[in-house]
């Protein structure tokens, strides 16, 4: 990939509470040489903001609806690459990868240098979905088996992230994997819980980082941004981006909860919905679910 | 639209706004003063379809080197403001009055004061025992949803979301806007706003304007000016008074659509207001969640610096 060619815009992304977070965290403390990091520093790879769409765009934000601010999209992206002075925008997303109404893909090929995909098993998500989004187990894996599941979607509360369609998780991955337009780099949570520092300096290399080739400040980053050390700052400081009705962010940040504690038929839930996806990703079935 | 209705003229935040249909938002012009000539008029019309050669452009609003504004929602209407001469709206067909005055008293509003070299803060303001209260804060940080707690209190409403600024020698004052104040389910439902008082913004839309007792159509003095800062760092609410002139930074959430400020050249206005605010008016930074139930608990932090202050 040639980082010359103007694209400015990688996007980290993910289906929510699938290392995201952690992600950015590792990337922050990379690009600080692999010094200790403050989790609630504002300002990197953060996600698109009404206070964004306002700024680019003049405009009240609550005053449209969302088919309104839905067309636009790509056009504040757009804006933003231009308003930018830095060579590359790190910038984390949520969204599936969709199109406009119109046809338009959101997150544009012109202007990005890649995407870089974080997948964790369906039912490690489930469990911390729950939690994040204060539901129970029922409905968190009602929620990730859903189409039309967007999240800071709310029409009851005004939000300060603009809305992000998801769908259902098999359609997340498979809209980024399958139809984004731009290189994608695959990152399996599970990998990068058994190896920080090896996935680390992948995403720097897909990224065109100038450390990607550093191992010692990959392996310092990947060391600051532990989980158990961005747990333990939640504890001492709290985190600004925690949901206001969980109890944390920073939960367990481990592998394989989901089969350990979701009941036998939400197991067979989740395989019945994503079993084809899940395959693909190497998450082996175990439910029956035929 | 405009069968049966007169032109009135409104108090538009201090300017005297005359309109040829209703603006219920708006608190009337006072009935003795028949005399004078509006500041602003507005009126029905043609308006240029988009600007050549733009200063700055966007997908809803174009700045002309001539100063002239151009805001365009496609589902409600075209909003021509020139630097000199009436606002000339050409409502889109289907749109609905409603929805025209929200458009004007929101986001052509912020774009208008600028372009007449006043000072908006993005802010909401309130009224008790005859001081001003503005509370600042970007999108979505709960300025409306405070600042109708406050109501709930005894405050009276002076403005929501757009606050312009007077400075003498002596003291800043706050200028009347609109009378009502627009808000999300969940802080209608906590506030338990009757559905009779809930009023639309947009055909579908979640967000309503919901009539507020108001504040006399004036310039008020400004006591207290609080920045929200959304933050789940802290499980309580934390109201802090500020000194320094850190408390006015970064002014691109103090001051509404500041950007634009600049585009029309109120570098001036903007130093001059920010100077009077930190000479004059006691300044606070309130942190705190997003949680619903911390609202009233954010109100009384507000009262009680209040009455700390006088």
């Amino acid at each position: 990939m040639d980082s010359t060619n103007g694209a400015l815009f990688g996007w980290l992304v993910s289906y929510p509470k699938s290392g995201n977070t952690w992600l950015r965290m590792m990337l922050r403390s990379l690009r600080q040489g692999g010094e200790p990091i403050d989790i609630n520093e504002a300002g990197d790879a953060h996600i698109l903001s009404r206070a964004e769409f306002e700024e680019h765009f003049g405009v009240e934000s609550s005053d449209l609806t969302q088919a309104e601010i839905d067309a636009v999209r790509p056009e504040l992206h757009r804006a933003i690459a231009r308003a930018s002075k830095e060579s590359l925008i790190l910038r984390k997303v949520h969204d599936r990868c969709w199109l406009t109404a119109s046809g338009d893909p959101v997150f544009a090929p012109e202007i990005s240098r890649g995407a870089v995909y974080i997948v964790r098993d369906p039912r490690d998500v489930a469990v911390s979905f729950a939690h994040h989004c204060h539901l129970d187990f029922e409905k968190s894996v009602q929620c990730i088996g859903d189409s039309t599941e967007t999240f800071a979607g709310s029409v009851k509360r005004m939000n300060s992230q603009l809305v992000q369609p998801l769908g259902s998780w098999s359609e997340h991955v498979t809209s980024w994997l399958d139809r984004a337009r731009m290189p994608v780099l695959l990152l399996r949570y599970e990998d990068m819980l058994k190896d920080p520092a090896h996935e680390l300096a992948r995403v720097a290399g897909f990224l065109g980082l100038p450390e990607a080739d550093d191992v010692e400040a990959c392996a310092k980053a990947a060391a600051a941004a532990d989980f158990s050390r961005l747990r333990q700052q939640e504890d001492e400081m709290g985190f600004r981006e925690k949901p206001a009705k969980a109890i944390r962010f920073f939960r367990q940040g481990r592998a394989g909860e989901g089969k350990e504690v979701l009941p036998p038929h939400l197991l067979q839930t989740i395989e019945a919905d994503h079993g084809a996806v899940m395959e693909r990703l190497g998450y082996r079935l175990t439910a029956n679910s035929s | 639209m405009t069968s049966a209705f007169h032109l009135q003229d409104y108090f538009f935040h201090g300017r005297r706004l005359r309109s040829p249909f209703p603006l219920p938002s708006l608190p009337l012009w006072p009935a003795l003063d028949t005399e004078g000539r509006p500041d602003i008029t507005l009126c029905f019309g043609e308006t240029p379809a988009s600007l050549a050669n733009p200063l700055w452009s966007s997908p809803f609003v174009q700045i002309g080197r001539d100063k002239g504004a151009l805001v365009n929602i496609a589902a409600v209407g075209r909003f021509w403001l020139p630097d000199n001469g009436p606002v000339t709206i050409q409502p889109s067909q289907g749109s609905e009055p409603f929805e025209i005055e929200t458009i004007l008293l929101g986001t052509v509003a912020g774009i208008l004061l600028h372009q007449r070299s006043m000072l908006p803060l993005h802010a909401s303001c309130v009224v008790l025992d005859g001081s001003a209260i503005a509370i600042g804060g970007s999108s979505a940080s709960g300025k409306s949803a405070l600042a109708a707690a406050l109501v709930r209190r005894g405050a009276l409403l002076l403005t929501d979301d757009l606050c312009v600024l007077g400075a003498s020698k002596h003291s800043v004052h706050a200028v009347a806007g609109t009378m009502h104040a627009r808000l999300w389910p969940d802080v209608m439902d906590r506030l338990e706003i009757p559905s009779e008082l809930r009023l639309p913004t947009r055909p579908v839309h979640p967000k309503h304007a919901v009539v507020l007792p108001a504040a006399e159509a004036r310039a008020w003095p400004l006591q207290l000016l609080v920045r929200l800062g959304s933050s789940n760092l802290a499980s309580e609410p934390v109201l802090e008074r500020q000194q320094d002139l850190a408390s006015l930074f970064p002014p691109d959430t103090l001051v509404y659509q500041r950007k634009i400020g600049q585009l029309f050249g109120n570098a001036a206005t903007e130093l001059c207001g920010l100077t009077a605010l930190a000479r004059h008016v006691s300044r606070y930074s309130l942190r705190t969640t997003k949680a619903l139930g911390h609202l009233e608990q954010c109100a009384d932090l507000i009262l009680n610096a209040l009455r700390g202050e006088a």
